[in-house]
């Protein structure tokens, strides 16, 4: 006989005998076993969501692994050496109608980075009549070189302050409107001065560019008969 | 017994991501494909015109962009003109990868030329019509003066993230660190916002083996240029050295 069975046994203590632990009822196991599952699904979305993508490496000119780069490469050469015998060799002016900077380069130079004013994009409608007024993009040339030019009021001058067209065309004839020099490039677009100094630099002409004094005089001093204009 | 049957299913679900169209089928190009490899079939890569070489570039209406990667240069030109550069910063070429697996090599994207580049999202101009007064008496009394245009940086917002796509199968990522003069929870909201909606475009891209994916890192201040001046349909090749300083031409001897 062993020690625990000669201790005196009472119902209270038959109350707190020790068992083997309880089994979970069937809807705990159900519910862990789903748990785990819906995990592990959570973490493979994770890893599969964290791997997949766009890996990006740093690019270097020229790397292996490029096989069929190597006669492209070589028509790319000949091409860029004929785009670079292009390049305009002169001065050439540039305007950035969004920024509203006039440059005037030559031979890699910068001669002048100047302040102007640019096309507002407003539309005039007057019944069947449109207007736009955006600076034009593209190349272009100084065709017209003109001192002390005086501004021919087109229609929509008139228009837009509710006026009627003249019928005279001298009533046209504004003077002092333009600064002093004016350059045309043409569909009746030039680049000119103007009394309104405070707004250089916003977009509020009607097409035109305007150029602050001293940079207009620069400008008309650089840019002769056939300087590319560049607009973008 | 659970387990047993859906991880199965969900390897099987992911093997058709990770069997991608260069492994499955090697003869076809796809749209838009990546460039034939050394043992495929001879086909006309994407966003090549190189059988007219130099001439679409010098005489055409379109401006383009040349990026030299040795100086860090992108430039805007028309006609063999430069007319505005750009510093970039870092250069980085996106690899597709399902599961930590590439999927498929990288299209030789920086000998071709790549036309018709868009902005996403678009720039969006606001136009003002005006209707001209029936008389000056109108214009002094009814019509309000109009308002001076703000300036550029005003007038366009630049999200932190924006894309120049080109049809053909090149997106040019660019990104640029919040503007340090535009602090605010709008901002910060918006980078968060960015940054997620591209990362869901780049899973996409990854899952759909939609064209080459190139990351610029530039600063505000160019980045902001560019995303305001870019022309529509802008064109875009890779030129190495190409704003290297000419060398002086050797003097003849007399």
């Amino acid at each position: 006989m062993t020690e625990s069975d000669q201790r005196p046994r009472d119902e209270s203590a038959v109350l707190f005998e020790e068992t083997e632990p309880a089994v979970p009822p069937p809807s705990s196991r159900r519910f862990l076993y789903a748990a785990a599952v819906a995990g592990t699904f959570l973490l493979l979305l994770l890893v599969a969501f964290l791997g997949t993508g766009i890996a990006y490496v740093p690019y270097v000119p020229g790397a292996p692994g490029q096989p069929a780069g190597s006669d492209l490469a070589k028509k790319r050469e000949q091409a860029l050496t004929r785009l670079q015998k292009l390049a305009p060799k002169n001065t050439y002016v540039v305007i950035d109608r969004t920024h509203n900077r006039l440059y005037i380069r030559q031979k890699g130079k910068e001669i002048l980075s100047a302040v102007c004013s640019c096309g507002s994009g407003i539309v005039l409608s007057a019944g069947k009549d449109q207007w736009v007024f955006d600076t034009p993009p593209g190349v272009f040339k100084v065709e017209t070189r003109i001192e002390d030019p005086v501004w021919r009021k087109p229609d929509w001058a008139f228009l837009e302050e509710g006026k009627a067209i003249p019928k005279d065309p001298s009533e046209r004839f504004e003077p002092e409107m333009m600064g002093e020099y004016a350059l045309g490039f043409g569909d009746g677009y030039f680049i000119h001065g103007t009394l309104y100094t405070r707004l250089l630099g916003r977009s509020v002409t009607h097409g035109c560019v305007r150029l602050g004094r001293d940079d207009l005089r620069v400008l008309f001093k650089y840019a002769n008969a056939g300087t590319p204009i560049y607009i973008f | 017994m659970v387990r047993g049957v859906l991880v199965p299913t969900i390897l099987a679900g992911l093997f058709p991501l990770l069997d991608g169209p260069a492994a499955s089928d090697p003869g076809a190009t796809g749209p838009p494909g990546p460039a034939a490899t050394t043992d495929r079939a001879p086909t006309k890569p994407p966003g090549t015109l190189w059988d007219e070489q130099a001439e679409v570039l010098v005489n055409a209406k379109h401006f383009y962009l040349v990026l030299d990667p040795e100086a860090r240069s992108l430039r805007l030109m028309l006609k063999g003109a430069f007319l505005d550069e750009y510093r970039v910063e870092s250069i980085r070429v996106g690899a597709p990868r399902v599961c930590f697996i590439s999927k498929q090599e990288t299209v030789d994207w920086d000998v071709r030329i790549w036309a018709d580049g868009r902005l996403d999202p678009p720039r969006r101009q606001v136009r003002i019509e005006v209707i001209p007064p029936k008389s000056e008496l109108e214009l002094d009394s009814l019509q309000p003066a109009l308002p001076v245009p703000p300036p550029p940086e005003e007038a366009y917002h630049v999200p932190p993230i924006y894309r120049i796509r080109f049809p053909e199968g090149l997106d040019i990522v660019v990104e640029s660190p919040p503007d340090s003069t535009a602090q605010g929870v709008p901002t910060r909201t918006e980078v968060f916002r960015t940054r997620w909606l591209e990362r869901l475009r780049e899973l996409r891209a990854s899952l759909t083996g939609e064209g080459t994916l190139v990351r610029f890192n530039m600063s505000a201040e160019d980045a902001h240029r560019l995303y305001r001046s870019l022309p529509p349909d802008t064109r875009f090749i890779v030129a190495p050295g190409f704003t290297r300083p000419e060398e002086p031409k050797p003097q003849k001897k007399r």
